[in-house]
């Protein structure tokens, strides 16, 4: 019996400082690896993509085009959800309206649980570059960096893929393709069983249907989605902004 | 469970040093299986290979907690016959067991290459967090609640039985079959087939899923309607089965 006591306790002992050390290395190491990659913001991301001219821009800017009025909508548009609270006077394509369709469409990417389906992130592994990535346009696993801003807090690696990836999704489709895909999946998938989200969408005043505020938003943010690995060939930068 | 075994068995564990044991190895080792869920994601490899040794090493603390609930249950057995609570309980143990084995070889760099954001995982964590949690709380609300209303035993026997058989039975078959359609769609990737062809050949599996979680739920219902009626019930309730 005193063996055993004295087995208890010596368990005890090593038992809560075991247990201090692996709550240690599971918190307190990820912050020490992190620390010299800042976090960026959603204003300094699409300050990145104009600077730096990439897909995301052009694909915003020919939404702008394709639907103004929605665009102006944008402007104006507010709400607490997704801290969109400003309305933006200088209505054009522009550093700061990308960055309100950014956070608006990220927050509805949440809210509609498209993660529950759809991963973001390529392993090294299981030929997942040569699946989600066009070669010699974009074909990097996913590094930490990338991680690093306010559109992957919380992060959206995913846990299931019923979808594809959408970590490259800014090399895969056209902004056509993904406003009808978004509409009804079908129409471009066949057999896919991705439900259609007929609510991101309205009426404009000829009767068509066109994406709405939040629509635009999430396609923006849909877009964007590994533009800054995108190196595309020549033709397939348009030209941007202005008129 | 080192409470309501002890107390429906109405005697003490096989041996309070493996339970120390258990405990202590649990609570060093769990903290870091956290990342597991990271594998080949891009966080420092010093901590997705401390992640696989501590759960290979959970696998361990489990099954020294299994010996000795195992060992506490030498000369009991008999009760499992007609103890449903108890019944929940083991049978949650060894799904635990099962659960944590599976996992000591899904969570190695190898496996992880087929099976990450697959239906594999899916099944997986129903087995550990229906198949032993869920059961472990059913096994426990179910000895409480009688008692609660001051009565001996529950309203029915057969809605009991039956719930359990429900439950233990669909999760099983929802584990086994997640698992195969996790292979059936990790290796789909790999070979690079189109996207949809993967969606195609998961349905089999996703209706026999839904199959088995009507079960369930039927179970479930089953397992509350009793509730109701013990509540409920006027007279006292006597056991025709005395549980030891
Ligand atoms: C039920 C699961 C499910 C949900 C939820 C879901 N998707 Fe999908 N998604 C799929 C499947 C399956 C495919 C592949 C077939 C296809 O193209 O429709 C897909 C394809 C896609 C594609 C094309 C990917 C490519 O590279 O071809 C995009 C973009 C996309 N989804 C975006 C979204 C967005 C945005 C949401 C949330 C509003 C969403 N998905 C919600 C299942 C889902």
């Amino acid at each position: 019996m005193g063996k055993m006591e004295r087995f208890s306790f010596v368990a005890l002992v090593a038992g809560i400082i075991f247990f201090l050390f692996a709550d240690f290395i599971s918190w307190a190491l990820p912050m020490f690896v992190l620390k010299d990659i800042p976090k960026k913001s959603v204003e300094d991301l699409a300050a990145e993509a104009v600077a730096k001219n990439t897909t995301a821009w052009s694909d915003f800017n020919k939404l702008a085009r394709y639907y103004p009025d929605t665009f102006k909508k944008l402007c104006e548009y507010t709400e607490a959800y997704s801290g969109a609270t400003e309305v933006i006077k200088d209505c054009k394509p522009n550093e700061k309206t990308f960055a309100k369709a950014l956070r608006i469409g990220h927050r509805w990417y949440i809210a509609e649980g498209c993660w529950n389906c759809h991963s973001q992130m390529v392993r090294p592994v299981s030929n997942e570059t040569l699946r989600f990535g066009i070669p010699g346009v974009s074909n990097t696993v996913s590094y930490p960096s990338e991680f690093q801003n306010e559109l992957q807090a919380p992060v959206l690696w995913g846990t299931k893929r019923i979808g594809p990836d959408l970590i490259r999704e800014a090399a895969v489709h056209d902004v056509g393709w993904h406003v009808a895909h978004l509409y009804n999946p079908q129409s471009t998938s066949p057999g896919s069983n991705m439900p259609g989200y007929p609510w991101f969408f309205e009426k404009d005043k000829n009767g068509n249907i066109v994406p709405n505020v939040r629509g635009l938003a999430l396609l923006t943010y849909v877009m964007w989605l590994g533009s800054w690995e995108v190196k595309p060939p020549e033709p397939f930068r348009i030209e941007t902004a202005e008129k | 469970m080192y409470y309501f075994v002890p107390v429906i068995m109405k005697k003490p564990m096989w041996s309070h040093g493996l339970s120390l044991l258990g405990f202590w190895g649990l609570a060093f080792f769990y903290p870091m299986n956290g990342v597991h869920h990271f594998l080949w994601s891009p966080i420092p490899m010093f901590a997705q290979y401390s992640a696989v040794f501590a759960t290979v090493a959970v696998e361990f603390a489990v099954t020294s907690v299994l010996i000795n609930f195992m060992m506490t249950l030498r000369g009991s057995a008999e009760q499992l016959k007609y103890n449903v609570p108890l019944r929940y309980m083991y049978t949650g143990a060894i799904f635990y067991w099962i659960t944590c084995f599976q996992c000591a070889f899904h969570v190695t760099l190898t496996f992880q290459k087929v099976i990450h954001f697959t239906d594999w995982v899916t099944g997986h964590a129903h087995l550990i967090m229906f198949g032993t949690f869920g059961l472990w709380v059913l096994g426990m609300a179910e000895y409480v609640w009688p008692r609660l209303f001051g009565k001996e035993t529950m309203y029915s026997k057969g809605l009991s039985e039956g719930a359990y058989w429900l439950l233990m039975i669909g999760v099983f078959a929802m584990f086994f079959d997640l698992t195969a359609a996790g292979l059936v769609q990790g290796f789909d990737w790999i070979g690079l087939n189109p996207w949809i062809d993967s969606v195609n050949f998961s349905k089999p599996f996703w209706y026999f899923r839904s199959v088995v979680g009507i079960m369930m739920i039927t179970g479930l219902f089953m397992y509350a309607l009793n509730f109701y009626k013990t509540a409920t019930a006027r007279a006292g309730l006597t056991a025709e089965l005395r549980e030891t």
